[in-house]
């Protein structure tokens, strides 16, 4: 679903954020990044979102080559993409019924369409029974699942998470995590760059650790530190 | 309405809303440059209009020497006439020359004292098929032994039509000054809206929306300020006809001023090309704000 072939980039010639990385991510999988801040998690999911272009190497997504895409193709090859971020990105002056219908309306889904999929995926969140409330009458927690459902709403193949816990408490995070699990057993493959350890301990899954832009660690079933 | 689109009206909307005043001074700098453009335009139809009619009556003088033989005069009208540039010859002789004098400047005895039939030449005068001829004459006739000179009847139009031409530069000028004026604040107040709707851009690349629809409530925006500021200076264009060139249709009466219908007849050509600069400046002004 997910593939890197000896990919590197730098910034500005002497910051290195990726340096020769190769990985895969099978389709289903649920996948930590993590490392520490400057690692380069986030040109990864850079990467993925053909945010970014690497300098060398190839990357595969949902079986399209993304290096080298052509930008009127990138539209439609996000819409695969499922996006997470700490900082949820919901608009302020829309609630949150208008907040996921937004990434329908904005990608030419038919009203009758929108008035299916909303809802199921407000539902799916656990907001079913919120959708005319603003995002700053909500909880974090709140805020998160609603951005989550945003994300879903079109049905995408691979979830790209960054940090999606980074601004909860602990009890709040085991709930996105029971969600995004959730999902994931559903069949979406999620990519998450996470610092949270007892996140990563709790759940025992396949953990991708980057150094310095070198990949130096692939284990399934992982812990956030060696010690497991 | 189908959800994009009420999607697409409301974000306008919103847009040209949240920067009153720069919408408005946008709209009327619009507004000036097109009627500025408008006006030059109709100063051109207006030369074109007056040449028509200015034109018709105007004549060659083909002015003869004293010691012009009769044979050389024969032979001279029959050239002329034979050419097929040539409409009309007429013959004035110096008798008829001073009569006429005596009739222009009969309000002026100081100059018809010193005038008598004597110090009058002669002439062909010769009304041309098209008076933008003159040159065919002009060089076929030029030197010809019996002929003093040959003075183009355009001539004494010059003036008016330098003046004219003038007037018409100026306009262009200013319009010129004011349309970069319009450039810069259209760009501006499409920058600020972009500036103000940035999260949303960038959650609508994120779930990929297509540039083109990121970008179009923007150039609807430009383009609505190009139209309203077309209409304003339709209105206004109007009103001048209304007010001012009215009135001098009323003073000059021989001359034809342009009209409504020539206001109406440029209108298509305003409103277009403001719309055409409007979605352009939007789009050119988000090219960095919309890289992928």
């Amino acid at each position: 679903m997910i593939l890197f072939e000896h990919v590197s980039k730098t910034y500005k010639q002497t910051i290195h954020a990726l340096q020769g990385v190769t990985l895969g991510i099978d389709k289903g999988e649920f996948v930590f990044l993590v490392g520490a801040s400057g690692s380069g998690k986030s040109t990864f999911i850079k990467l993925l979102l053909k945010d970014v272009e690497p300098d060398t190497g190839e990357i595969t997504v949902a079986g399209k080559k993304v290096n080298g895409m052509r930008p009127w193709r990138v539209p439609a090859f996000r819409r695969e993409l499922g996006c997470v971020f700490q900082d949820f990105k919901l608009l302020e002056n829309k609630t949150v019924y208008e907040n996921v219908a937004f990434a329908q309306e904005v990608t030419g889904h038919a009203p009758s369409q929108i008035r299916i999929d909303v809802p199921d995926a407000l539902e799916v969140v656990g907001l079913g029974h919120k959708h005319t409330a603003l995002p700053h009458e909500l909880s974090g927690g709140e805020q998160q699942r609603v951005s989550i459902a945003r994300a879903i709403v079109n049905r995408p193949r691979i979830m790209l998470c960054d940090e999606p816990t980074g601004n909860l408490d602990p009890e709040t995070s085991v709930g996105i995590m029971k969600l995004l699990d959730q999902i994931n057993r559903a069949g979406t493959t999620i990519l998450m760059a996470t610092h949270d350890s007892h996140i990563v301990d709790s759940m025992r899954k396949r953990v991708v650790e980057l150094q310095d832009g070198h990949m130096v660690r692939d284990q399934v079933r992982g812990t956030y530190g060696f010690a497991g | 309405m189908p959800s994009r689109w009420r999607y697409l009206f409301g974000e306008v909307g919103i847009g040209l809303r949240r920067n009153l005043l720069m919408t408005i001074a946008t709209i009327l700098t619009v507004t000036v440059t097109v009627t500025m453009v408008g006006a030059s335009l109709l100063v051109q139809r207006q030369v074109i209009k007056a040449q028509d009619v200015l034109y018709q009556d105007v004549e060659i003088a083909i002015f003869l020497t004293d010691d012009i033989s009769s044979q050389q005069q024969q032979a001279l009208e029959a050239d002329l006439r034979a050419q097929p540039v040539v409409d009309e010859v007429l013959f004035e002789s110096k008798e008829q020359a001073f009569a006429n004098a005596q009739e222009l400047f009969a309000n002026d005895p100081t100059i018809l004292q010193d005038i008598t039939p004597e110090a009058l030449p002669s002439s062909f005068r010769v009304i041309l098929t098209d008076p933008e001829e003159f040159g065919v004459i002009s060089s076929l006739f030029d030197g010809r032994p019996g002929i003093d000179t040959i003075r183009d009847g355009r001539e004494i139009l010059d003036d008016f039509f330098t003046i004219m031409s003038k007037i018409r530069e100026f306009v262009l000028i200013v319009a010129l000054l004011i349309a970069a004026a319009a450039v810069a604040l259209v760009a501006t107040t499409i920058r600020l809206t972009a500036y103000a709707r940035r999260e949303q851009t960038a959650i609508m690349k994120l779930v990929g929306a297509t540039n083109w629809y990121i970008r179009l409530p923007f150039v609807i925006e430009g383009v609505t300020a190009s139209v309203i500021g077309a209409f304003a200076a339709l209105l206004l264009l109007l009103a001048g006809m209304r007010f001012y060139v009215d009135d001098l249709r009323q003073a000059i009466e021989f001359l034809p001023f342009v009209d409504a219908t020539d206001v109406l007849a440029i209108f298509p050509l305003l409103l277009v090309g403001s719309i055409v600069v409007g979605a352009l400046v939007s789009i050119l002004s988000l090219r960095r704000f919309l890289a992928v």
